[in-house]
């Protein structure tokens, strides 16, 4: 293994650097295509048509003060943050986008423990603030949690076992993402359970990623800002950037597993249109994303928790059952 | 385009441990240590008012500060899943389901099931 193109890749491209100008621009695109389906402007000043404008406010967050409520913890926030953003931006180098993949079998392991390593990590910092509407915030994640993450992992793994079958991908997330535009038509149980898959799929990329009607941990109405209220200044800034940056793997994620991922295009064969088709694809997913919440109201945690383990866990359970007599 | 395969799954385990803890390292001193030295340390003011945890404009007592994050998300549970939950505690006269750890059995269980249907 290159440690250098490693590191490069880590800090460069796919990883810190990269995520930080996509997080600009998904979430410039995220603003601004909500205000124009809310018949607002949007962005527009700061930058070629407001496109600069998450990086004003980002960087505004970072240069702030650096306020910590009185008995509230000093470090542990900081770190959970900073290592659930490590593990978000290590786990693009098991995905094909990356220049040169780091994967073994069964790597989708690691995958998802670093998926919910961000998770925890938001959980875990926001806890260090004694504030009441910060700790029902964290309450409510928590069952947010437990109840959406599960439905994703199981969804993520259909296409994972049904690769492993046919394709000997070895458990391996990074094979099972080159093979996964034939995982459609192998045979009808395999179809059926990447139908189911991907429906519970989205349904758990929601949750997770607290889009509407699942965003009531941070309910403005009811608990102020839930778990983000007592924050500001730079450790609010690393919160949101945890928070974007899951915006930008898990629909990648997603793509990758059941739309194709590069398809038509091999990555074998053109590197770099295989990336653009896969971004597209991505777009595709956050632009359905932005639409779902822009036009949603908000569950109640009781609905939300109810809807998600009816109809998401009841399909994931499904597909994996599908998966396996595939 | 190349690849690194590695044989061995705890090798990359540890491998990705690393790397995340390196990005992790790196977003700490770029993004928070960094500018904090450079503008959050300069701007600073020693007030207490700041430092005081405020809900709706006033100044909770101390042992109001802490709500039991477990009993919220218990809370939650039993309203989401009303029947079951009276069917549990009322005819059964169990009290499991108020025990936050009871869930976490719950996920930890699904997480075995579906690994040993996946092998």
């Amino acid at each position: 293994m290159d440690w250098i193109s490693t590191i490069i890749q880590l800090f460069i491209y796919p990883g810190l650097m990269f995520i930080i100008v996509m997080v600009i621009l998904t979430q410039w695109y995220w603003r601004k295509a909500s205000a124009r389906m809310a018949f607002r402007r949007g962005p527009s000043r700061t930058g070629p048509i407001g496109t600069l404008q998450p990086f004003a406010d980002f960087f505004k967050l970072l240069m702030k003060e650096d306020v910590i409520p009185r008995i509230s913890s000093r470090h542990i926030p900081v770190i959970a943050a900073s290592l659930g953003l490590g593990a978000l931006i290590a786990s693009v180098l098991l995905t094909p986008i990356a220049i040169k993949p780091i994967y073994a079998p069964y790597d989708s392991i690691v995958l998802f423990y670093f998926l919910v390593w961000s998770s925890l990590a938001i959980a875990l910092a926001v806890l260090g603030t004694p504030n009441p509407y910060t700790n029902i915030g964290v309450g409510r994640y928590l069952a947010l949690i437990v109840s959406a993450e599960p439905i994703l992992i199981s969804a993520l793994l259909v296409p994972i076992i049904v690769a492993s079958k046919y394709f000997n991908a070895q458990y391996s997330f990074y094979l099972t993402s080159l093979y996964s535009i034939n995982l459609w038509t192998i045979n009808t149980p395999s179809s059926i359970a990447m139908i189911l898959a991907l429906i519970a799929g989205f349904i758990g990329l929601m949750g997770v990623l607290m889009i509407k009607p699942f965003d009531f941990p941070e309910a403005e109405t009811e608990i102020y800002w839930g778990i983000f209220t007592e924050y500001g200044g730079p450790r609010l800034a690393l919160l949101f950037f945890i928070h974007f940056t899951e915006k930008i793997i898990l629909p990648i994620i997603y793509v990758l597993l059941f739309l194709g991922g590069s398809a038509p295009i091999s990555f074998t064969e053109n590197y770099w249109l295989a990336v653009l088709v896969v971004f597209a694809k991505y777009f595709i997913v956050y632009t359905i994303l932005c639409l779902i919440d822009t036009m949603m109201p908000r569950y109640r945690p009781d609905q939300a928790i109810r809807f998600l383990w009816k109809y998401g866990a009841s399909l994931a359970v499904l597909a994996l059952i599908a998966s396996i007599l595939a | 385009m190349t690849y690194s395969y590695i044989n061995n799954v705890f090798i990359l385990v540890s491998i990705y441990t690393g790397l995340m803890t390196l990005a992790g390292l790196g977003v700490y001193l770029m993004f928070y240590v960094m500018f904090k030295k450079l503008y959050g340390d300069k701007i600073k003011l020693s007030d207490p008012v700041k430092e005081d945890i405020v809900m709706c404009g006033e100044e909770p007592l101390s042992e109001d500060f802490v709500v039991p994050v477990s009993r919220v998300f218990v809370d939650i549970m039993s309203r989401s899943f009303r029947r079951a939950f009276k069917t549990l505690t009322s005819a059964m006269g169990t009290q499991l389901v108020r025990d936050w750890f009871f869930y976490m059995f719950i996920v930890l269980l699904l997480i075995i099931i579906v690994s040993v249907l996946a092998r």
